[in-house]
Order: structure tokens, then sequence, then C-alpha cells
């Protein structure tokens, strides 16, 4: 059955993008909710601006119960949301609860995916629109659309491109959404999904000076959410000292010479170096 | 809400805002963050600009909405944080 009305979740941009399609297209929209909010909440101005009813809930179990007692048919947006619904809440026949992930699925399911995408080198990532199922991003996929990872972006660039994507591809996909016309395909089990924890860090957030360049880079940039806490500063222990990276750089190296990286650590800075490139890391 | 900025640092303030949501006109807004205008991510990307541009390092823990709702809030923060405006 067709939904009868909206229902969207989340923070941030992405739930605006979604309610701001639903409106366009005059589709009833019950409600906007918010289940984690760092104080800065687009969706709660869009609404009242647009006369939409909002609520910031962080109290699980009251969203669960609030998505129990629905009875209209209802599609459920969750659009950059932290809350998990419940196998009960997903066995309410009213509700048809679609889900946005940052990357490609199965390729780095759970929390902060473009950390990992960038952290492992990943060419390509990308965002899945899916069917929520009670195993985390483990849904029917309804939509992917790929993302070239640039190699100098952070996790911060990163996860705002996927956003701006998911937006344009929700505003494709609605109307196949309320018409019911789209189909699934279930997500490919082709040996390279991975799962993240919110805890887990990349190598454990120690920064290695054996790495290469290539991968050091990488890893600093993984953990860059700007002044966002995502993640503790990245540890360094070298000779004997332990040390938090404050800051890193990274240019052409001035002269090819060098065969292998070479690594020197001078006034709170750490210099690897090889034939092509110089990253700088400061510490503190 | 601008008398104490010079209009070189507005236009540039306005100038990084404009590059990080170029879909939406400043100039017009009491409060930027009430008004829905920018998001936590928007923020970041803000004080990342603004550390570059004025050479501080704006801490983390003043990324509170207050901060941000207006021009005269950035302001505010930026000459805390040891800029020159």
């Amino acid at each position: 059955m067709n939904p009868e009305q909206v229902i969207i979740i989340g923070t941030g941009r992405l739930p605006c993008s979604c309610l701001e399609a639903c409106l366009a297209r005059s589709v009833p929209v019950a409600g906007c909710i918010e289940s984690g909010s760092q104080g800065f909440s687009p969706l709660a101005a869009l609404c009242r601006k647009r006369g939409v009813e909002y609520q910031l809930t962080l109290d699980r179990k009251s969203l669960s119960q609030y998505f129990l007692s629905i009875r209209r048919h209802t599609l459920v947006v969750s659009a950059y949301n932290y809350f998990i619904f419940p196998r009960e809440v997903l066995e309410n026949p009213a509700l048809n609860v679609i889900n946005f992930h940052n990357s490609l699925l199965p390729r780095h399911r759970g929390r902060n995916a473009p950390t990992w995408s960038i952290y492992e080198m990943d060419e390509i990532t990308g965002i899945t629109w899916h069917q929520v199922h009670p195993t985390v991003d483990a849904g029917d996929v309804i939509v992917q659309k790929s993302i070239a990872i640039d190699g100098n972006v952070t996790a911060l660039n990163l996860t705002l491109q996927t956003l701006d994507v998911a937006a344009a591809v929700f505003t494709e996909i609605l109307p196949s959404l309320l018409s019911q016309t789209y189909t699934c395909t279930p997500v490919r089990n082709d040996g390279n999904g991975s799962y993240h924890r919110s805890t887990e860090v990349p190598n454990g957030g120690v920064f290695d000076p054996a790495w290469t360049i290539k991968q050091a880079y990488a890893f600093l940039r993984a953990l860059d959410y700007g002044k966002f806490k995502v993640f503790a500063a990245p540890k360094l222990h070298f000779s004997g000292a332990d040390w938090s990276i404050t800051g890193y750089q990274i240019r052409p190296a001035n002269s090819g010479s060098l065969e292998g990286a070479a690594v020197a650590f001078q006034d709170r800075q750490l210099r690897l170096r090889d034939r092509e490139a110089e990253l700088l890391i400061s510490c503190d | 809400m601008t008398d104490y900025l010079s209009n070189t640092a507005l236009n540039d303030i306005f100038a990084i805002l404009k590059t990080i949501r170029p879909e939406l006109d400043f100039s017009q807004s009491k409060d930027f963050i009430g008004e829905g205008l920018l998001d936590s991510f928007d923020v970041v990307t803000l004080v990342s600009a603004l550390d570059k541009k004025y050479g501080v390092s704006i801490p983390g823990t003043e990324i509170v909405p207050d901060n941000f709702k207006n021009l005269e809030a950035i302001e505010t923060l930026l000459r805390k944080s040891g800029a020159k405006l």
C-alpha cells in the first residue's frame, strides 16, 4: 500500500533536503524528529518555517513507543540518524523504513564510514539508500551512487559530499518511494563487507612512522573531522616519547634523490619524506 | 550589527560563508543558527576557514550556536581567539 504520510528522522542538512523534496511534491509530512543534535538544528528552523511538526527526542524508548503507535501507512525516512530501529518497530506493518548510509554497502557498515573509506584507501565510495533491517546497514538496497575519492579529501569533506549526493538521490527516488514502484536488491555478499563500531579507530588512533607517506597521509585525513571531536587526536610514539598530533601538511618533495622514506623529528614536528612528497606533522 | 567590523573583514566573512553555503543569502539573516542557515558541519568548516584566514586556532569548546549566530558573534569570537580584524 502506498504511504499516506512521511516521517523524517535525522539531523543536519540531509533531513532538511528530504523535507524540502517532500514538500515540493506536496507529500503529507506528519513530522520531523531529531534524534541527536549539537545545538545546531537547521531541521528545527525549517520545520518552524514550513509549519511542520518537529520534535527533538533523545530517548530511545520514547522513540520506539512513538513508532509502535503509528497506524497510518507511513514512509519513515532515516536521514543521518543515530537511532537504531528495534526489530519490534520494524515489525509494525504500518511502517516502511528506509535509511541513508554513507558508503556503498556492504562496504563499511556501521559508524564513520568516510573515515574507513579514506583509511583503507578506497578509490570509490558512495551512498546507499536501503530498507532498514534489524541488522544494522544490512537491509536490501534501493539505490546506490558512487563517489570518487579525491586523494586529498578529509573525513569531514567526504562526509559532506555523501550528504549532498544522498539529498540529490533522495529527490530522484521519492516518486517511486511514494508509489511503491521501486525495486530492492539484497546487499551483495562479495567478501568486501565490514562493520565498524563507533568506538573503533583506524590503527587504534596511533600513527605509525613506518608507514609509507601515502598510508600516513590517508590515516591523518581519515581522522580529520576538523574541530569535531569524532575521535581523540591521533597519537604518536617516537623515540621513547608520546605525542598528540595537532596538524599536518603535505607538499611536493623538493628533491627526488631519496630512495626510501626518510623520517626525522625536530622541534615538535615529524617529517616524512620520500621521492615525491613531504609530510609535515605537528605534535604536542 | 556590523558597526565594529571593517568592511574588509565583513566581506571576508561573508565570502567564506558564501563558499560554504553558496545557495544562501547570509546578508538577509539576523540569526544564522536560529534560521537554520548553518548546521554543525557548516560551522566546523567555517571555523577551519576562519583559523586559516586569520591565523588563529578557535578552540573546539567555542563551537556553540551563540558564537555563530551572526557577524557580531563571529567577530567577538575571532577577537577572543586573537584575530586582528
